[in-house]
């Protein structure tokens, strides 16, 4: 039973932490602006993320090695530092983001500029990643982020045309008046906020944290199976909802706060609280997930002693200082008043850009039946993970042309 | 003198930092396609402040107050960036002043809801937003000045 309420637990926390303000953002821009024309590439970007999490949880819990340790060792030290100064500055990048997205949760709640709340947000965050332990860190925001149910509960309610949006959704089409490479442009956008690289540091350096071993092997797929695409379900509803209310009346969406006007106008200010309550809780624990990702990829390169958990402050004083360094930095790139929606947009396209260099070092390893035993990929998760390293590769070769091409998707 | 990855670093650097800077038209054709891509973003503008009056007595104050600074924002920005486009001809100069117009209109009404409902007073939004179905009309005109 014990383990039962566990594995919910987990579920659950997979559901309200797979949405960050990159999926919160992207889902709401392009549902506004292509209807659900582009609902498939979330489709395919969560199928990835399944695939390649899977992988590398399994990785960890047999290997007891995070992603970036083995990024390491089967690139070289070299090439793993083009990866590692990739990896940090889009973790540099989504942290600013997130704790804006924090910051701007709290104006919408109290109408005081967000960046008089960032200093306080970095505190907080600080004193979290310090003194709660991870497990009731993770959890407890995962859960709080189900709150952002309340985008399919009024998508429900807002009472669309489910078989003209299916049909849309399946049926996708370059809306009149938008060029292909915008569409495209906006395409590769949602697919990198699904994989964006920060989620499997975290993840994989997460099941290294709480000594997964091969009996959580169970635990990680029952994560990653039914949490991911449930949790994909809201970024859908999130479009939807933007594509139904939003879209119609030409609206470009460029704030947090227009985000939540359909689900204003479905269920009220019950449902603008649960939605402020789950944005809170979603990019705050997104911030505490890519800055520890941050201090993680860099403790895992240089081989320095790492772990929130374990071992103690003092004994990893390099990853602590690192993770405070960070944090300054993003709150610093934060109070320049850069907009957090273009800073959002902005690093999970350049995310879709370094994808190949997280995932390609994930799919060998866990082909090495040296270090996998019987765990090693099988045919059919080669073949999975095979195409989608293809898509990876074609998606960074052509994502930053297309950036230059369409000025940003403008 | 850069080496070959420096100037490729300063060409890309270059080409970013120059899409960034406001366009100046040096064609008749082109400048109509700025005050139609204008128009379509202010009229965005007043697309989420429609919604936002439908929803105002059934959203938070701060919420909405917040939704309306973002818009007058939004619409104060694309105005600016407007305003710094040379306009290329005579027929240009009327166009941008039809535009003017309509921007200065929208902005004002903008500001004045931002004001009451930052200042909690719900129930003047929608007279304040009388002129909203105009300024929309008078802009989706404008988005097909491009052909």
């Amino acid at each position: 039973m014990k383990k039962l309420l566990q594995v919910a637990l987990g579920v659950l926390t997979a559901i309200g932490g797979f949405v960050d303000i990159g999926d919160f953002v992207t889902s709401s821009v392009v549902g506004a602006r292509f209807g659900m024309g582009l609902a498939w590439v979330l489709v395919v970007g969560t199928v990835g993320i399944i695939v390649y999490a899977e992988m590398c949880g399994r990785v960890a819990a047999l290997t007891k090695r995070a992603v970036f340790d083995v990024v390491r060792e089967r690139l070289g030290v070299r090439f793993a530092l083009v990866n590692l100064s990739a990896s940090y500055f889009i973790n540099l990048l989504t942290l600013t983001a997130e704790l804006a997205g924090v910051a701007i949760a709290i104006q919408l709640a109290t109408s005081v500029n967000y960046l008089l709340w960032i200093p306080l947000v970095g505190l907080v965050l600080w004193l979290v990643v310090w003194k709660l332990p991870f497990e009731v860190m993770e959890n407890s925001f995962g859960l709080l982020g189900l709150a952002l149910l309340v985008f399919v509960i009024s998508l429900w309610k807002l009472g669309p045309d489910w078989s003209a949006m299916l049909d849309h959704a399946v049926h996708p089409a370059v809306p009149s008046g938008e060029g292909r490479p915008t569409w495209w442009y906006y395409g590769i956008a949602l697919f990198g906020s699904a994989m964006t690289p920060y989620e499997v540091f975290f993840f994989s350096s997460g099941a290294v944290e709480e000594r997964w071993g091969r009996q959580d092997l169970m635990t990680n797929r029952l994560n990653v199976f039914i949490g991911f695409p449930l949790g994909a379900v809201i970024s859908l509803s999130i479009m939807a909802c933007s594509a139904l209310v939003l879209g119609p009346l030409h609206v470009q969406v460029s704030h947090v706060s227009q985000v939540g006007l359909p689900v204003a106008l479905a269920v009220g200010k019950l449902g603008i609280a649960a939605m402020l309550v789950g944005f809170f809780a979603a990019t705050f624990g997104a911030s505490l997930e890519t800055l520890l990702s941050a201090g993680y990829v860099f403790a895992q390169y240089f081989g320095w002693p790492w772990g929130k958990a374990a071992p103690r402050p003092r004994e990893a004083s390099r990853f602590q200082t690192l993770l405070l360094l960070t944090l300054f930095a993003a709150m610093a790139l934060a109070l320049t008043t850069l907009d957090p929606v273009k800073v959002t947009e902005y690093s999970v396209v350049l995310s879709a850009a370094a994808l190949p260099l997280t995932y390609f070092p994930i799919l060998v390893i866990a082909n090495d039946r040296g270090y996998m035993g019987d765990q090693a990929n099988g045919w059919f998760s080669n073949t999975i993970a095979t195409v989608y390293l293809i898509i990876i590769g074609v998606v960074a070769l052509v994502t930053l042309p297309l950036m230059l091409a369409t000025k940003a998707g403008m | 003198m850069l080496r070959r990855p420096g100037r490729i670093g300063a060409t890309v650097l270059v080409v970013i930092l120059a899409g960034g800077c406001a366009g100046s038209s040096r064609t008749d054709d082109d400048y109509r396609h700025k005050v139609a891509n204008t128009a379509e973003t202010l009229d965005g503008v007043l697309g989420t402040v429609q919604v936002a009056l439908k929803v105002s007595s059934r959203a938070p104050a701060a919420y909405l107050s917040v939704t309306f600074a973002d818009a007058d924002d939004d619409a104060s920005a694309t105005a600016g960036n407007f305003d710094a486009i040379q306009p290329p001809s005579a027929a240009a100069d009327q166009l941008r002043g039809r535009l003017d117009a309509v921007m200065q209109d929208t902005v004002s009404m903008l500001d004045d809801l931002r004001v009451a409902a930052r200042r909690n007073r719900g129930t003047e939004l929608a007279g304040l937003a009388t002129p909203l179905p105009r300024l929309q009309a008078r802009l989706q005109q404008l988005e097909g000045v491009a052909g």
